[in-house]
């Protein structure tokens, strides 16, 4: 009874997500495949790495919606350097890398100077930096067969892509950001009571312009890992960005409030989402359904959580 | 030094109303057909579907929150109007469904926002969701495809008909802004609306029915998205379930710029009728400079976040 309690409260996530996939696999012959677990893993590491760029920004109680725009302007910018500047791809990566970094910074500058709505400035931005990657592309999308893009895609061990260890990485070094620094501690702090964070004298303003940073940075990392897979960039890329990244977050562990969760529990709900959008896929659904079903997981997530949250309060 | 403040202060007061006048001397520099009376009225008629959006779209800012899913709403009355006048032929019957379903998606942000004692924060991400759902509706109910052929001339006179030159959506829109604001200044329920807007609890401890107004202001957007909606499918004889893609951030740009404030309970319909014109001149030069849309994209970006960072020191130092 007490392992049962156990599993509910600390592992219930990593839980459901192994019994959806085993159920799964007994619904549909099709879904324990080499190829659909192929397909599984390999959708898994871009909106992975930008889920946990949004676990450190979320911890501190603040939204990023730009998260998909950053990803198209990074992956256009890259494209573009590989293809119409013939840059080597040692240059041409870290250079995007900076430039997603530049873009969290500056969503991150008007958020954090003038503790601003964070959800209304990152949308702002989302139109700017989109606009930025069509202007920069043409509207047109930039295809490249780029022989380091394809090595990627085609390094595997066994029906995992390499690029699934990239992302490992990316959750080990974050878990260990959040868990083990007195910055990750900090985060924590902010996002739990902003005003004790200050009391407490740390620089508020630096921590929250830090994260954004950090998740620019990951947004455009995650990019060039989509790349791997797509070979083709477009200013209208990672469009359901957000609505794709926030679930997992949340349902990981973390919380709009912030104070809660980190990038291992975000890990495990990616590993949930995925399977269920997966499972989802094979059921035929229409686009617009798949799209009306997002929706209503957001809905629900959302209710769910500030429900919760706010319960005990009159109004 | 005293003086300079105190122009200083009164600028950004009123920086709104300073914005649309240099619109208009801009506007006016760049073509001697701007500020002629058939410009005027064109422009009038082409603003007012995104002014009615964005009064009701006021009204969910004044009340403290914040609606997304405007666009949603405009695109699912936009197609229930155009699909139920082709399949019944009644037109009456289709406007009256568009709006039942504007209602009840602005009722359901309302109820859902009462349910999490949401504020703006909350507000952002409930509208978001429902958006997206009632935009894959209105993709579901037309397949996907655009729906065209509006055929009682009643219902095309709404759309494209002028009355003494004016455009007939115009003076609706124009009927609304004074209705509203009527409703917002003079009435009991209206002022409530706005105390409850600026601080949630004072007004519920002072009675205030605040759960109510909640509700009546996102279902009064949805209704007004519909509005809208109808309106502008009246205009282009068509529908499309993308009709209303990109409303809710015109509703948004044009009630900020106006100078309605983001943290609730400051504003009112003359800021509406500022930003909407406003925002209407800007798209209008920046077609006349003959700038790319993507760029304007850009620029129109650039002027919201411009709108916020000022309506941010406008309304922190009135709060401080």
């Amino acid at each position: 009874m007490n392992l049962a309690k156990k599993i509910y409260s600390d592992f219930r996530i990593p839980s459901l997500a192994v019994l959806i996939f085993v159920a799964m696999s007994f619904a549909n012959p099709f879904f324990f495949t080499r190829d659909n677990m192929y397909g599984l893993f390999s959708s898994m590491p871009s909106y992975g790495i930008t889920a946990i760029g949004l676990t450190f920004v979320m911890l501190c109680g603040q939204l990023d919606i730009s998260i998909g725009s950053v990803m198209a302007l990074s992956a256009c910018s890259f494209m573009l350097m590989l293809a119409k500047l013939s840059l080597s791809v040692w240059v041409a990566l870290p250079l995007t890398l900076l430039l997603g970094a530049l873009c969290g910074s500056i969503t991150g500058f008007f958020i954090s100077s003038f503790r601003l709505q964070p959800f209304i400035v990152s949308m702002t931005m989302q139109l700017i930096y989109r606009g930025i990657a069509l202007l920069i592309t043409n509207s047109t999308p930039i295809s490249l067969q780029h022989p380091f893009l394809m090595k990627i895609d085609s390094m595997l061990l066994g029906p995992v892509p390499v690029t699934i260890f990239v992302l490992l990485l990316v959750v080990i070094l974050a878990q260990f950001v959040l868990r083990k620094t007195q910055f990750g501690r900090n985060l924590y702090i902010i996002g739990g009571n902003i005003s004790a964070a200050d009391n407490l004298g740390i620089n508020v303003r630096k921590h929250l312009w830090s994260v954004y940073i950090i998740q620019g940075f990951l947004a455009s990392l995650a990019a060039i890992v989509m790349l791997t897979r797509s070979f083709s960039a477009s200013g209208n890329l990672a469009m359901d960005a957000p609505f794709s990244v926030i679930p997992v977050v949340i349902v990981g562990g973390t919380s709009f409030s912030g104070g809660r969760g980190d990038a291992l529990a975000t890990f495990f709900g990616l590993l949930l989402m995925d399977i269920i959008y997966n499972s989802m896929s094979m059921f035929n659904m229409h686009a617009s359904m798949q799209t009306m079903v997002k929706g209503l997981v957001l809905l629900l997530i959302i209710v769910g959580d500030k429900y919760m949250e706010n319960r005990g309060r009159k109004v | 030094m005293d003086k300079r403040k105190q122009i200083r202060e009164l600028a950004l007061e009123n920086s709104n109303l300073i914005l649309l006048i240099v619109m208009i001397v801009v506007g006016a520099l760049l073509s001697q057909h701007f500020f002629t009376w058939d410009n005027m009225m064109n422009l009038l008629g082409r603003v007012s579907i995104n002014g009615l959006v964005a009064i009701g779209f006021t009204m969910t800012l004044l009340a403290g929150g914040f609606d997304l899913s405007v666009g949603a709403s405009l695109s699912l009355a936009a197609v229930f109007t155009v699909g139920i006048e082709n399949s019944s032929g009644n037109a009456a019957l289709a406007m009256v469904v568009a709006l039942l379903a504007g209602l009840a998606l602005g009722s359901l942000n309302g109820s859902l926002m009462v349910l999490t004692r949401g504020g703006t924060g909350e507000a952002f991400l409930i509208t978001l969701a429902t958006s997206l759902i009632g935009t894959s509706l209105a993709l579901r109910y037309c397949n996907g495809y655009d729906l065209y052929g509006v055929h009682a001339a009643w219902y095309k006179f709404l759309g494209n008909g002028t009355i003494l030159t004016i455009p007939v959506s115009s003076l609706i829109w124009i009927f609304f802004l004074v209705a509203v604001q009527i409703f917002i200044k003079k009435t009991s329920v209206g002022r409530k609306l706005l105390l409850a807007g600026a601080n949630r609890r004072a007004s519920y401890l002072a009675g205030i029915n605040v759960k109510g107004l909640m509700i009546f202001a996102f279902a009064f957007a949805g209704f007004m998205a519909a509005i809208a909606g109808i309106i502008m499918s009246a205009r282009t004889t068509a529908a499309s379930p993308r009709s209303g893609t990109g409303a809710d951030f015109d509703a948004a740009i044009a009630s900020i710029i106006g100078g309605n404030s983001l943290l609730g309970g400051k504003g009112g319909m003359a800021q509406v009728f500022i930003g909407t014109m406003t925002y209407g001149m800007i798209s209008n030069i920046l077609n006349l400079i003959g700038i790319p849309s993507v760029m304007q994209h850009i620029v129109k970006g650039l002027i919201l976040l411009l709108a916020i960072v000022l309506d941010n020191f406008k309304w922190r130092k009135w709060r401080q």
